[in-house]
Order: structure tokens, then C-alpha cells, then sequence
């Protein structure tokens, strides 16, 4: 051999072998995991420090989008959580190596890369990568993902570094597009059973809360904290199509997994706000399908300040509204709260706008039940306050309504007219109508009458209370006859007023009857004095005649004249005395002398009716008494004029005398008048009507005996006048006996009295001095 | 009033000359009154002062008339009335009912029950006789008996 020098074998560490042991664990590879694991074999020589695989979603334009980190290995503190998307538009920087989905970017020393902008290399070295490969996996020139090695240390690279993993990435990208394919497809039919369950709940759905946790699939798949089901109000009713609700009522919550100092009021349950005080239904209501998403609350320049701070407030990081709206009005809206924000992709749309529809017309369907709840409700709030109503009126006023069965039994009973009865309401109910009213005939009868399909009106009485009752058969539905209902009303003081009225009209009638004879009367007794009058003197005037002297004929008109006057006086004295206007003037009257006058005028009067008169004074009576003179005059002329009027035969009988009280007291004495005869006497059941003015104890008596029945009428009248009591004793057939007392004061000393006093005093015929010298003055 | 002219009849003794005539009435003045009127003119009168002896009286004397009042006591005008026409014997017999009963429908009453006619009290002495027989023209009996009257 010769001096050949040997050749420096610079041995590759990208061995086909290595390719070849990819080749094989990457077809056997079924998930990510595996993937990085053969990955990171086939980099051994190389021993990156991480090995990152992301998942590249492309626009329409097949331009990188997003990155999903699918795998990240080793996991340290500075890793990046598996799954965590970025969209590319934030990250400008990573534009740079997302170019071209065939080339091998190699960054050996990124601090001191020319390509890389600062903020990639500061974001580099946070992650201790200092050197790195990107391998971008491709199929036809779609994206798929890539795969990122790094190293915490810049190195240095064999030049096979690019042919090396370009077959590296040709040998994972098959295998990324297939488990990405099977992953979309496992997806779908995930989210197609998602929403299977989901719509199948809702065919169940009856009430809110049921609608709500039909929702729960599509809660665990997104992982709210809280989603709650809201509905809009106008009026306390569904909203009317086409007219913007005025009030929002969350009806349910669901919370999911109450994070940490998250408030669980934040949405309260079954209070009414108004749609303007509630955040975020206005963005919702705006976007035209309805769907609004928040992903960051705090930063999102959708959200205005206020409301960025109430949702802050709420802890609510993130949020998902979507409106509920059928048949042109809005009905309500699902919310579903993050408490931290997060990232929303389509398929959260998507599958709200395919269970959308259903959720909507569960929501419809128990809207309308709860509105035709709502509405039986008021109807029968309705009917309640009637029947109060009703019931207060019957209870409060004192009518009784009542029913019973075709068998008498009280089915119903009640108002405030029981307690009359001595029953509450209710009390009568089961028992017998026949039982408890049987001793009244009238109630039996009228509760037949109505039994027998009659409506009765009818009046009864119930021990002392009468009443009216209106009964009216009732029918089943059959036209059978159940029985009957009834009112009552207690009308007691009605009748008791009608017999009052029914009274007074009788006493009113009697008393113009009684007023009609008296007039009759009086006629006949003026009528018959002057017909002796006109006649005597008519006779004398004519002149030749035979029998009586003119001297006693004219003594006779005269007698009838006299007559006529007292009668005329009578009369004057009982309408004073009717009309209130009788005068009591007291003045010291001489007894005696009054005595004396009547038994003269009257024994006429007896002695031609054949009757003695007798008098009777007193010897202790005083000369004279203190006394309306007129009134005592009366009251003695009226009783013996009577007294010799209704005596045929026998005596009349004048008394008079002063009676002390025990205390033989000189101030409390009174004068008895007694007058007695021996006529007809007055049966017991007259002795009260002989004093009522124009009655005598039996009307034809007037025609028998004369007179007019007011001596006895005025008699008492005065009587009463003066303060005395009258009464009659009698015997009929045997005679009668009146009896006067008349309280007497003494007789006042006139000259005791100051001289302005004795001017008071009214003339009078006699008077008494101290020493009992009597002065008559011209007694007549 | 029968007649058609108003006529009067004098007040002399002979025209009721030979005539009887009851008087019934319970107040004496009254009957003093009508009593003597009647005298006056010639006629025999014969007086009661109750329903019952005027009935005894009128049966017995059986008079041309009969002048009563109607309110008496043991029996009335008006009983006396009822048994004088319910006699066989008077019940043709003319009562004028002389009375101070003057109320609306007294006289009616009384002419309904038989009265032949009815005065009221106070009669005027002047001219009693004279109405008293104006009554009593349309009696035939005593028409007859009667002269003309004055013109």
C-alpha cells in the first residue's frame, strides 16, 4: 500500500436505519403521543431538549390560521398546556416560518438569528430555546401541523440536517393527515351523539328546569361554571311579535362547578330586570343570528366600560349568549359564564344553532302552558273574590241562603241571618229540615211546594221573628231535580213597622170617627137648646095662643139659652185645652160661696128630674183657698151636672173638705171633691173611655141622656192642669162616686206680700188678713 | 113639594080643626113648642116623650099624622117607626121625623126607612105649620081635608 493517508470517514448521525425505525413506529403510531415518540427517536443523534407537535388549521386560503399544541414534551414549568390554540394573527412574528410547508426552517443560534425580531427571540429564550428546527407537515400542500425541536444550547448542524427530517416530515405527515381525519370524524360523531342526546331531551323537556338540563351535554362538553335559561316578559305575558321585550326573568340556573370566589347570586332567580339594565342583551339582540360571545371580558372593545366592570364584578371572564326566537318574538336567551376567559371556536356555534331550533319550540310550548297556567289562575283568583265577595255579603248582611236535598237534608247554610236562629254557618248542614222545622207547618209546606219543582215565595214565622223566604228548585244536568236553594230574609221590623203603621192608621180613623160623631153630636145638642129658644119666643111674639103665661114660657127660653151657653163653653174649653192653651190663675177663692152658686143653678135642674141634691162641707174647711177659681167652678158644675144627668131617680151628692198629709203640714194639704149618685153606675170596661173627650161610655147613652161626653173630658184636663188625681168608684145600677184632689197651696196673705207683689195679684173677691177678719167685697 | 107654586097655609084655628095628631119627643121644650103650634091651629094634640108610649099612643088615637124626633131614650124615633109600620093597623100612617139630627144624608136615611119626610131643629115657629102640611099635601086623606091655600 502505498503512503496512502487515511480518509476521515465524517460519519452521519441521520442514518437510514433511523428513518427506516421511524418508517415503522410511525405506522403504527395511532395517536400524537406515539407520533412524538417515534419522533423523538428518529432525533436521538440530535437529542433535542423538547419536541413539540402543533396541529396548523388553515383559512379558505390554506394560509396557517391556528396552532393547536397537540403534544409537548418533556412537560416542565415553562410548557405550554396541551391544547392551547393560538391564532396566528397574534403572533406575527411566527408569519416568518409558516411560509412554506416544504422547507426545514433551522435556526441554529437563535440569539444571534438575522431573521428573527426581538420579540421572537424573547420569547424564545423564556422558553430555553436557544436553538431550533421547525418541521412543517404537509400533504399536497395543505398544512397539517408541525413539529418544533429545541434546544436550550445553540449547536451546530451536519449539513443532512434538511434532507434528514424533510424525510422525517414526509414520513409523519401521512400519519398526522390520518389521525387528524379519524379525529375530526371521531368528533363529529361525538357532537352528533351530543346532539342527539341533547334534542332527545328536550322532546322530554316539561318545565324549565328540565329545558335547561337538557342542555347539560353541551355544559360538560364547553365547561361553563353556571348556564342559566332566561326568559323576556312584556306585560307578565310572552312578548307580542315584532315588539322589543320590556323585562327579563331568569327562571333556572344550573351551577356547574362553582370556581372559587365566584358570587352565587350573580344572576338571580324569578326577579323581573328590564331588558336596558341587563348587559350583553343588547350586543346579543343586535348580531344577527342572535349568538354573541365573549371570550375575554376584560379586553374585549365590544363591551362597554360599564359593563366590562359589572361583568369584572360578577367574576365573569368569559360568556355565550344566545337568543331563543320563534314566531317573530323574542322569548328568551341561554347564557353560559366562564369565570376565567377563554377561546371559543365554531363548533360552539354550530352545535347552538342545531339544537337552537328545538330548544326554541320546548320553550314556546311550556310559554304557552305557563301563560294558560297564568291565565287559569287569574280566573280563578277572579272567581275566589267573588264568591269572598259574595260570601262577605251574605255573611255581613242578615239574610240566610240555604239548600236541601230531595230528602229534606240541608246541603248548604249560611249568611248573617243565622245567628238569629241560633245557628252558624255550616251547622244545619246534614241535618233534617223536617226535623228541625217540623212544628212549624208553613216551612214544611213551602220546602214541599219547592221539592215538588215549584219556586215558592212564601212569609212564616219562626217564634217571634217573621220571615220571607224565595225558594227555587234545583237540577242536575239531567234535568232531574236535586233539590232546592232558598233566601231568607228576617223581616221581623218590617212587619213589626207595618203594624205599627196599620195602628196608628186605625187609632187615626177611630179618632176621625170619633171626631165625626162628636160633631154629629155637638150639632144635635146646639141644634136643640136653640130650637127651644127660637120657638118659645116665636110662640110669645105670635101672641094668641092658649095655656102658659108669657112670663114662664120666656123663663124657659131662657133656661134653653143658658144651656146653649154652657154648652158653647164646653166646647171653647176643650179645644183650649186641646191646643196646650189652658191658663192656670190661681187666686183665693171662696169656697162657700162656689158651693153655694152651684147647688142653686143645678137643684133647678135635679129637682125637675125628681132628684135631691145634698151638699156636704167641711166646717174645717178655710173660708177661702188658694185656686184657679175658674177650674175648680168647672170641674164641680161638670161632675154634678153629669151626676144629676145620669140619675133618674134618688140623690146627688156634693163633698168637699180639706185633707192634711200625716205630717199635718199646712203646706201639703189637699181638697176632696167628692160627688155621689145614685144613678146608672159605669160598667168596669167604660171607667177609662167616659174621660177621653167625645166619648161617653156608650154612644147611644148621648141620645138617651143628652149631653156631649166632654164634662168628664174637660174635668180631667183641669184636673191634671191643677196637679190632682181623679177617680171614680161605681156600681152599676147603684150608682157612681167621683173623687177630686186637688193639692192646695195656703191661701197667701195678700198684705204680707211687698206692694210691687200685690200688684201682680189679680182682682179677686174676697181676702184674707192674718187675724181672720174677712173683708167680702162684692162677693156676686 | 107637591105643589108648583109656593102657597101658603094660614095659621088659623080652624084650619086643623078636628085633626089628632101625635107628638113625639123626649125634650119638653120642644114638645111644648111644636105642641102649641099645632093647638093654635085647632088641632087635638096628643104628646109622648118616648118611642114607646108614642107607639101606644098613635095606635090608640090613630092620628091624621105624626110629628117625631128621632134620638129618645127607651125606644127611638126610629124603633117607633119600624113597629108603627110594621102594624098592621098604622102602617100607613104618616110620620114626620122633627129632629136637630142635621148632618149630610140624616134626611135621606130617615126617608129611606119610611119617614114620610123630615124638618130639622130649630124650626122656625112662623112658618112650622106650613111646612109641616107642604110635607103632607101628597097624602090624599089630608088633602082633602085641607082649604085652599092662600095664594
Amino acid at each position: 500500500m502505498a503512503d496512502q493517508p487515511a480518509e476521515t470517514k465524517v460519519v452521519s448521525i441521520y442514518s437510514a436505519e433511523a428513518l427506516l425505525a421511524l418508517a415503522s413506529d410511525i405506522y403504527r403510531a395511532k395517536t400524537p403521543v406515539e407520533l412524538v415518540d417515534g419522533i423523538e427517536k428518529a432525533a436521538q443523534n440530535d437529542k433535542p431538549d423538547s419536541v413539540i407537535m402543533l396541529y396548523v388549521d388553515v383559512d379558505a386560503d390554506n394560509k396557517p390560521e391556528a396552532v393547536t399544541v397537540v403534544v409537548y414534551k418533556p412537560k416542565t414549568n415553562v410548557s405550554v398546556p396541551e391544547g392551547t390554540r393560538f391564532l396566528l394573527k397574534d403572533f406575527p412574528a411566527a408569519n416568518l416560518w409558516m411560509t412554506n410547508p416544504d422547507a426545514i426552517q433551522v435556526t441554529p443560534d437563535v440569539k444571534n438569528d438575522p431573521l428573527l425580531d426581538e420579540a421572537s427571540k424573547v420569547t424564545r429564550s423564556y422558553f430555553n430555546d436557544n436553538a431550533e428546527i421547525l418541521i412543517p407537515l404537509a400533504m399536497s400542500g395543505q398544512w397539517l401541523g408541525v413539529i418544533v425541536l429545541t434546544w436550550q444550547q445553540p449547536r451546530t448542524f451536519q449539513p443532512e440536517v434538511h434532507s434528514y427530517y424533510k424525510a422525517v416530515a414526509g414520513l409523519v405527515s401521512g400519519q398526522v393527515a390520518r389521525i387528524r381525519t379519524e379525529e375530526a370524524i371521531q368528533a363529529q360523531v361525538t357532537n352528533n351523539a351530543l346532539i342527539e342526546d341533547i334534542l332527545g331531551r328536550l322532546s322530554r323537556a316539561s318545565d324549565e328546569q328540565s329545558i335547561l338540563d337538557s342542555l347539560r351535554p353541551l355544559i360538560k362538553k364547553y365547561g361553563p361554571d353556571r348556564a342559566s335559561l332566561s326568559y323576556f316578559f312584556t306585560n307578565d305575558k310572552a312578548p307580542p311579535p315584532n315588539e322589543m321585550p320590556e323585562v327579563i326573568m331568569t327562571l333556572v340556573n344550573i351551577d356547574v362547578d362553582l370556581a372559587e370566589g365566584v358570587p352565587s347570586g350573580s344572576q338571580v332567580v324569578g326577579i323581573p330586570f328590564k331588558v336596558a339594565e341587563y348587559p350583553i342583551i343588547a350586543p346579543m339582540m343586535a348580531s344577527p343570528d342572535g349568538f354573541f360571545a365573549l371570550e375575554d371580558s376584560a379586553s374585549d372593545p365590544r363591551v362597554d366600560e360599564n359593563t366590562r366592570a359589572l361583568l369584572k364584578m360578577q367574576q365573569v371572564g368569559a360568556v355565550v349568549v344566545f337568543s331563543l326566537y320563534l314566531n317573530e318574538a323574542w322569548q328568551g336567551f341561554v347564557t353560559m359564564q366562564w369565570a376565567k376567559p377563554r377561546q371559543f371556536d365554531e363548533s360552539l356555534k354550530r352545535n347552538v344553532a342545531l339544537i337552537r331550533p328545538s330548544l326554541e319550540s320546548a320553550v314556546v310550548a311550556r310559554r304557552n302552558i305557563l301563560e294558560a297556567e297564568r291565565r287559569l289562575k287569574a280566573s280563578e283568583a277572579e272567581t275566589r273574590d267573588a264568591q269572598t265577595r259574595l260570601q262577605q255579603v251574605i255573611s255581613n248582611s242578615g239574610i240566610i241562603v240555604y239548600s236541601y236535598n230531595k230528602d229534606g237534608i240541608f246541603t248548604l247554610s249560611e249568611g248573617g241571618g243565622l245567628a238569629a236562629l241560633g245557628l252558624k254557618p255550616g251547622q244545619a248542614v246534614g241535618m233534617s229540615a223536617y226535623e228541625m222545622y217540623g212544628a212549624f207547618p208553613s216551612v214544611i209546606a213551602s220546602m214541599q211546594r219547592a221539592l215538588a219543582g215549584n219556586v215558592d215565595q212564601t212569609e212564616v214565622t219562626l217564634g217571634t221573628l217573621d220571615y220571607q223566604i224565595i225558594v227555587a228548585p234545583v237540577f242536575n244536568v239531567s234535568g232531574q231535580q236535586e233539590g232546592a236553594t232558598g233566601v231568607a230574609f228576617n223581616i221581623t221590623e218590617r212587619r213589626a213597622a207595618e203594624k205599627e203603621r196599620d195602628r196608628v192608621i186605625r187609632e187615626l180613623r177611630e179618632t176621625a170617627r170619633f171626631k165625626d160623631e162628636f160633631l154629629a153630636t155637638m150639632s144635635h145638642e146646639l141644634r136643640t137648646p136653640l130650637n127651644a129658644m127660637i120657638g118659645l119666643l116665636g110662640i110669645v111674639l105670635m101672641g094668641k095662643r092658649v095655656g102658659e103665661p108669657d112670663r114662664s114660657i120666656l123663663v124657659r127660653a131662657r133656661a134653653n139659652s143658658e144651656r146653649l151657653l154652657g154648652l158653647i163653653n164646653n166646647i171653647l174649653d176643650i179645644s183650649r185645652m186641646e191646643a196646650g192653651r189652658l191658663e192656670i190663675v190661681p187666686s183665693n177663692v171662696d169656697i162657700r160661696s162656689l158651693v153655694a152658686t152651684i147647688e142653686r143653678d143645678l137643684g133647678v135642674l135635679a129637682e125637675q128630674k125628681g132628684v135631691n141634691m145634698h151638699l156636704d162641707i167641711d166646717t174645717e174647711l178655710p173660708q177661702t183657698v188658694r185656686m184657679d177659681e175658674d177650674a175648680l167652678n168647672k170641674i164641680m158644675v161638670n161632675l154634678v151636672s153629669n151626676a144629676v144627668k145620669f140619675t133618674q131617680k134618688g140623690y146627688v151628692t156634693l163633698r168637699v173638705a180639706k185633707r192634711n198629709d200625716q205630717s199635718n203640714d199646712q203646706s201639703n194639704s189637699h181638697l176632696n171633691i167628692e160627688v155621689q149618685d145614685t144613678g146608672i153606675g159605669i160598667p168596669v170596661h167604660q171607667r177609662e173611655i167616659i174621660f177621653e173627650s167625645f166619648r161617653q161610655g156608650d154612644p147611644t147613652s148621648t141620645r138617651q141622656y143628652g149631653g156631649s161626653g166632654l164634662g168628664l173630658s174637660i174635668v180631667r184636663n183641669l184636673v191634671n192642669a191643677l196637679h190632682g188625681t181623679i177617680r171614680v168608684e161605681s156600681e152599676v145600677g147603684k150608682g157612681s162616686t167621683f173623687i177630686v184632689t186637688l193639692p192646695l197651696e195656703a191661701a197667701q196673705p195678700s198684705h204680707m206680700l211687698p206692694p210691687e207683689a200685690k200688684a201682680l195679684i189679680p182682682e179677686t173677691p174676697t181676702s184674707e188678713t192674718p187675724s181672720g177678719v174677712t173683708e167680702t167685697i162684692a162677693a156676686s | 113639594m107637591k105643589n108648583d107654586e109656593y102657597k101658603d097655609y094660614e095659621m088659623t084655628p080652624e084650619l086643623l080643626a078636628g085633626w089628632l095628631v101625635v107628638v113625639v119627643d123626649d125634650e119638653p121644650d120642644s114638645l111644648f113648642v111644636a105642641q102649641t103650634l099645632l093647638e093654635m091651629c085647632g088641632a087635638e094634640v096628643h104628646s109622648a116623650s118616648n118611642g114607646r108610649d108614642g107607639f101606644e099612643m098613635v095606635k090608640q088615637v090613630r092620628p091624621q099624622f105624626v110629628i117625631s124626633d128621632l134620638s129618645m131614650p127607651e125606644m127611638s124615633g126610629w124603633q117607633m117607626l119600624h113597629a108603627i109600620k110594621n102594624n098592621f093597623g098604622t102602617r100607613d100612617m104618616a110620620v114626620i121625623a122633627l129632629t136637630a139630627h142635621a148632618m149630610p144624608g140624616d134626611r135621606v136615611r130617615a126617608m129611606e126607612v119610611g119617614f114620610h119626610n123630615y124638618l130639622t131643629k130649630p124650626l122656625r115657629p112662623e112658618t112650622f105649620i106650613n111646612d109641616l102640611l107642604r110635607l103632607l099635601i101628597d097624602i090624599p086623606e089630608i088633602a082633602e081635608r085641607l082649604p085652599e091655600p092662600r095664594g
